[in-house]
Order: C-alpha cells, then sequence, then structure tokens
C-alpha cells in the first residue's frame, strides 16, 4: 500500500510547477510516511478504529465538473451569516461556487495562491502539524492539492463566520482529497471559522483534513466542523491549534453523518492565560463511528481548558472519546476539566469514554467525568404523564442531552442549522428503534 | 366519573393496594389520607400509569373505559394528571417548551390542531401571572434548581395550562411554606367546578384548610378502611391514625 502511495505521488506531482519549499516539504513528508506507515492494529491510539478501509482501498485524486447533486448538496449547507464561502470539490477550490470576503481585516485565500505570492506562508504550512509524526498529516504534506488559508488582522472583529464547504463526489473509482486549512488570528482579533464536510451519497471517499489554526494573544477564535457524510465516506481530521497570552480558543465538532470520522485535536495553551474550550456532539446511527482523540497540552501557567462531549450511539454504531490532558511542570495553576457523556439507544450501539490526566505541575485544579447510559425512566414517565408519547419523550430527552453543547455555537444560522441537523438526525434514530 | 373497584396493586412482589374501592363523581373533591405506607402514593402513581407497580387485581373506569389498559401518555390526553410529590429535574428542556410540547400531544391524541405559538404564549403568561410566578421560569429548564416550593407551584402551572378533567396531587403540600400553600391552593380551586373532579392524597389536614373537600378517606393496608366528610379529617387531626390501625 505504502508503494502504492509512492507512485501516485509521483504521479500526482506530474508537471506540478510550484515553489522549492513545497517540493522539498512534499518529498520530505512522503518520506516520513513511508517511515511512520499506517498504524498497525495493535496501535493503542487506533485500538477503537478500523484502517483496513484505507490499506485496501485504492483512493485516487479526481476532478469534477458540473454536478446538479453536488450543487444541491452545497446550496442546502451554505450559512447567510457567512463572510466568506469557499467549496472545495474533491480536495480543489471550486471557484464558482466560492465567494471571498470584502472585510479589510479579513483575508482568505486558496491555499494555491497563497504559495505562489506569500513569503509568510512557508514559515505557516506545516508549523503547528506535526507532519513528521502523523501518517494522516504527512500524507495530506505529501498530497495536499489546495486548501483555504485566513488571516485575520490585528483588533478585528469579524461578525460573521469563514465558511468552508468540503465536497466529495461521486466517481467510479474511490476518491482521496488532502485540503489544508491555516488559520492565523492576529492579537486581540475575533473571529469564527466553519468547516462543513459533505459527500455525495453511495461513492467511497477519504477526506483527509489538516487544520493549523494560530490564536494570537487575546484574540478569540471560534471554530466549527460539522460533518454530515453519507456511509462510505470517510473524515480523518488532524486540528493542530496553538493559543497564545490570553486567548482563546471555542470549537465544536458535530458528527451528524452515516460514515466514519477520526478527529485529532492537538490543541496547545502556549502562553498565560490562554483557554480552549472544546465541545464534542455526535448522534450516530446505523454503522456509524466517530472517534475523537484529543490532547490538550498546558504549557504555561493560568491557562484553562474545557472538553465537553456528548455522544448519542443508536443501532451499531460506535463513539469513542479518548482525551488527554497533560499539565507540564510550568503550567502552574491549570485549570483543566474533561467530561464525556453518552447515551446508548441500542444494544449493538457502543460508546468508549477515556479521559486521561498527565500532570508534572504541583498547583493545578483537573477534573474529569465519564458517564454511558440510557435515558433515564423517571424523566421519560415525568413526560409521558402530560401526554407526551414514549417515542417523543425520547426524542425530547436526546435533544436536551445535547443542547449544551448546541446553544454555545456562537454564529446564529449555524446553529440554528445544526439544530435542525441533530433534530433530523434524532427523528431518523428514533425512526429506526 | 372515575371509578375504582378492589384494586389490588403490589411493587416488587410486596402487596401496596389490597382491594381499594373509590367513586370520584365530576365536580367532587376527595382527600386521600392515611399514615406512612398506606399505599397513598402508590394509588397516585397507578391512577397516573407508572410502569413501576404491577396492578394484580380489580378495575379502574374512567368516564366508561379502561383505564388500566392506557399507557401513561394516552391517560394524560384522556384527561388525567398527576401532581408528583417529587418532580422529576429535566436538565435542557426548557419550561415553555416542555409545556408546548405537552399541549401539542395532547391535541393531536384528540384529534384537534396545534395550539398558534402567540396562543400558547398568552395562556401561559396568563397562567404564570395568576401563580405568581417570575417569567424567568419560562425560559429555565423544567425544575431545575428549583426549591420546594417553586417545583411545586411548577406542578400546578402545568395543572392550569394542560387544564385535565381529573386531577390527582400527591403529597402537592410537602415541603411548601404557607405562602407557597396559599398559591397553590389557590390553583387548584380555579379549576374547581362540575367539569373537573380531584383526589388530593396528602399526609395532614393543613392542606384541606386551603382546599375544602367533599369527601375525606382513611386509607391503612392498602384500603379505605373509614370514609366521610371534611370532620374526618378534623377528627384525624386530633386523634391520629391509630384507630383505624386497629381496626384493620
Amino acid at each position: 500500500m505504502i508503494t502504492t502511495w509512492r507512485s501516485s505521488h509521483a504521479a500526482f506531482r506530474d508537471g506540478a510547477v510550484e515553489p522549492a519549499w513545497l517540493a522539498t516539504l512534499r518529498r520530505d513528508a512522503l518520506a516520513c510516511f513511508e517511515k511512520v506507515g499506517f498504524p498497525a492494529p495493535r496501535d493503542e491510539a487506533w485500538r477503537y478504529t478500523s484502517l483496513q478501509v484505507f490499506k485496501v482501498t485504492p483512493f485516487v485524486h479526481q476532478d469534477v465538473g458540473a454536478n446538479a447533486e453536488l450543487d444541491a448538496l452545497v446550496a442546502a449547507q451554505r450559512l447567510p451569516s457567512a463572510v466568506a464561502e469557499i467549496v472545495i470539490v474533491n480536495g480543489r477550490i471550486d471557484a464558482a461556487r466560492s465567494r471571498y470576503p470584502t472585510d479589510p481585516g479579513l483575508t482568505v485565500r486558496p491555499l494555491s495562491a497563497a504559495v505562489a505570492s506569500d513569503d509568510t506562508l512557508p514559515q505557516a504550512f506545516g508549523r503547528l502539524a506535526p507532519w513528521r509524526d502523523v501518517a494522516f498529516i504527512a500524507l495530506n504534506t505529501a498530497f495536499v492539492q489546495d486548501g483555504v488559508v485566513v488571516q485575520v488582522a490585528k483588533g478585528a472583529d469579524i461578525a460573521g463566520p469563514v465558511h468552508v464547504i468540503l465536497v466529495s463526489s461521486g466517481g467510479a473509482q474511490p476518491i482521496v482529497a488532502n485540503p489544508r486549512l491555516i488559520v492565523q488570528a492576529d492579537a486581540g482579533s475575533r473571529a469564527s471559522v466553519i468547516v462543513s464536510v459533505l459527500g455525495v451519497a453511495g461513492a467511497t471517499s477519504l477526506t483527509n483534513l489538516v487544520e493549523e489554526l494560530q490564536v494570537g494573544p487575546n484574540a478569540e477564535l471560534h471554530h466549527h466542523v460539522l460533518a454530515l457524510q453519507p456511509a462510505n465516506a470517510n473524515l480523518m481530521l488532524n486540528s493542530s491549534v496553538r493559543v497564545e497570552r490570553d486567548g482563546r480558543y471555542h470549537a465544536l465538532a458535530a458528527w451528524l453523518g452515516e460514515g466514519l470520522v477520526r478527529h485529532e485535536p492537538r490543541v496547545v495553551l502556549a502562553e498565560p492565560g490562554a483557554s480552549a474550550h472544546l465541545d464534542g456532539l455526535y448522534v450516530l446511527d446505523g454503522s456509524a463511528h466517530a472517534d475523537n482523540r484529543v490532547v490538550v497540552e498546558h504549557v504555561a501557567p493560568r491557562c484553562i481548558s474545557r472538553q465537553t462531549y456528548k455522544g448519542v450511539m443508536s443501532g451499531r454504531s460506535k463513539g469513542v472519546f479518548d482525551g488527554t490532558v497533560i499539565v507540564h511542570r510550568d503550567a502552574q495553576h491549570t485549570d483543566a476539566s474533561q467530561d464525556s457523556r453518552n447515551v446508548l439507544l441500542s444494544d449493538d450501539a457502543e460508546a468508549n469514554a477515556k479521559p486521561r490526566l498527565e500532570i508534572y505541575a504541583d498547583d493545578v485544579k483537573c477534573a474529569h467525568g465519564t458517564t454511558v447510559g440510557r435515558l433515564d425512566p423517571e424523566q421519560l414517565n415525568y413526560l409521558r404523564t402530560r401526554g407526551i408519547g414514549l417515542a417523543d419523550a425520547r426524542r425530547v430527552l436526546t435533544a436536551a442531552f445535547v443542547a449544551e453543547v448546541v446553544e454555545r455555537l456562537r454564529d446564529e444560522p449555524a446553529r440554528d442549522r445544526l439544530r435542525r441537523h441533530v433534530d433530523a438526525r434524532l427523528n431518523k434514530v428514533m425512526e429506526a428503534r | 366519573m372515575l371509578e375504582i373497584k378492589n384494586l389490588q396493586a403490589s411493587h416488587e412482589g410486596r402487596a401496596l393496594l389490597t382491594g381499594l374501592d373509590l367513586v370520584v363523581r365530576p365536580g367532587e373533591v376527595h382527600a386521600i389520607m392515611g399514615p406512612n405506607g398506606a399505599g397513598k402514593s402508590t394509588l397516585s402513581k397507578v391512577l397516573s400509569g407508572s410502569e413501576d407497580y404491577d396492578v394484580t387485581g380489580g378495575t379502574v373506569t374512567w368516564n366508561g373505559k379502561d383505564l388500566l389498559a392506557m399507557p401513561t401518555e394516552e391517560r394524560a390526553g384522556e384527561g388525567v394528571f398527576l401532581g408528583f410529590q417529587y418532580p422529576v429535574e429535566i436538565p435542557g428542556v426548557t419550561n415553555d417548551y416542555f409545556l408546548r410540547t405537552a399541549i401539542n400531544a395532547q391535541r393531536k391524541r384528540r384529534g384537534e390542531p396545534e395550539i398558534s405559538p402567540g396562543e400558547f404564549l398568552k395562556l401561559l403568561n396568563a397562567k404564570m401571572a395568576f401563580l405568581e410566578m417570575d417569567a424567568s421560569f419560562k425560559r429555565r429548564f423544567v425544575n431545575v434548581g428549583f426549591s420546594g416550593g417553586e417545583k411545586k407551584r411548577n406542578e400546578i402551572l402545568q395543572l392550569l395550562v394542560l387544564d385535565p378533567k381529573l386531577v390527582i396531587l400527591d403529597e402537592i403540600d410537602s415541603g411548601l411554606d404557607i405562602d407557597a400553600l396559599h398559591v397553590v391552593a389557590k390553583g387548584v380551586n380555579s379549576l374547581r367546578d362540575s367539569g373537573h373532579a380531584f383526589v388530593l392524597v396528602t399526609h395532614y389536614q393543613r392542606l384541606l384548610d386551603y382546599i375544602v373537600p367533599d369527601f375525606v378517606h382513611v386509607l391503612v393496608g392498602g384500603k379505605i378502611v373509614r370514609s366521610g366528610d371534611r370532620s374526618l379529617a378534623l377528627d384525624l387531626e386530633a386523634h391520629g391514625y391509630a384507630a383505624d390501625r386497629v381496626g384493620a
């Protein structure tokens, strides 16, 4: 399989014109990928997620032309509040469907354009994401076709979100896309970035997204990823985040699709006073699979991190929360918590919750909690005594369970959209019971 | 009309109702009193359809229909309401959403159209004002962080908004201070007319000073051992349940 990637890389690179630094980086990344390889089945970090599909499926890069189904798919997910909306189909920017911002405090460019013109990009690209150590990041670095570079100027307050829509189209062959998102929020700025992951039903695909997000001093960055992919559409997502002095990072990862999601957020609270709020929610059904492997590193003192993950699993689906908080020696007065709550709606569904603390400082406040259970029979009964039928009572309670996380989303149209997808998903899950 | 005949029920194999008879006609208020463990709460819960209890004998008909054959939500649709002794907290569900969902569920069951948001808001505001509840309770999660008195007031709010025909209140007076008791009684009394029937389960006579019953029954060992009018409650207050216990 590794050799296939190499020959495919040669074909992929054939005739490409780009700066020497990127060509070198790609070559090094490919070498790292070959050295690191896909994780072995016994790898503890991959205990709950099988990589078999990536080893046997010959994924290819593929361009796509006009496609009515794809148009409808994208149109349904657009956000009226977005200040920019960039559509990436099979890893390449779809210029006709994209729209760029006019706000002077915000720069949004295709990665391909930034590569050609921006002198600072070589420093930002691959700086936060550990491409030497993580197979999928190495792969993305070697094969990246395009992506989005977002820069929020010092002190800029951008009301609407930058919306990146990733779509994998249907095709005869399984499609791979390696997009990259780079966000730099400069000092004192405030902005939102929303990523929506979609796919045309029926096709097999792998979206291997790498995100590098830099939150500058006293900046506030909201980051929301919503995955709605159909079955057989796989999402590998590596999010590397660095938060500087008094910076605030708010993330909400929502997995409401039918395929496989593996999310590895790596958040470094690098300077004093930085904070990170990581929320996750997944409503899974059928054979959907969501594996969240979260690492938060408290490097500096007086930083705050919160992880709140809520999962609802039905059918034969599986939800995994594997979260680690590392408190380094100098990170005194750290305040960290991890919370993983899960509701199982069927006998065959599975929830795995594994919070972990590694503490090397002595003056810290750290807490973690997990629950895996059924809906509360007393609450169900209470609703029924008021005339609400059993199926509706279940739906109301399940929606309430995830509401805490949904309601924290900053952008209102995005919040409405999320609520709508959660409700639709719950209706489907309840029907299937 | 509610007709209970020879009702027997158990919980985890323990017999709690052992042959209870009771008839409640529209417009009547019946108080069920009795010592701890007599089966008072069991009666309320069995009537509401709780799955924690096994009905082992007897019949309950409500307006000619077999109440025991109906699941909980259907009983509510037929106009049966239980005010809980310990109202349940539901994090994530706001009070107004809960009530609107409940009203519409009942309307749907009866083949009626949904209540419009404006109409609902008007109804809710009026009932909350009547019960001297702060408007903030609309957006608060059901019973979460409510004091004992606020929870009971919230039960009465649900009662007034849903406007059932058979009102069963399980120790609605427990944990209430005198002001809250006044408000709860005001709410209940406002529904007293020929269209509503009430079963008040209570441990103490005090509630009956505010909601004056037409009939008082003494429940001991899972059945009614004595019935009378309001004076029976005063008599029990003076002499306790000892005589009835011996008699049982």
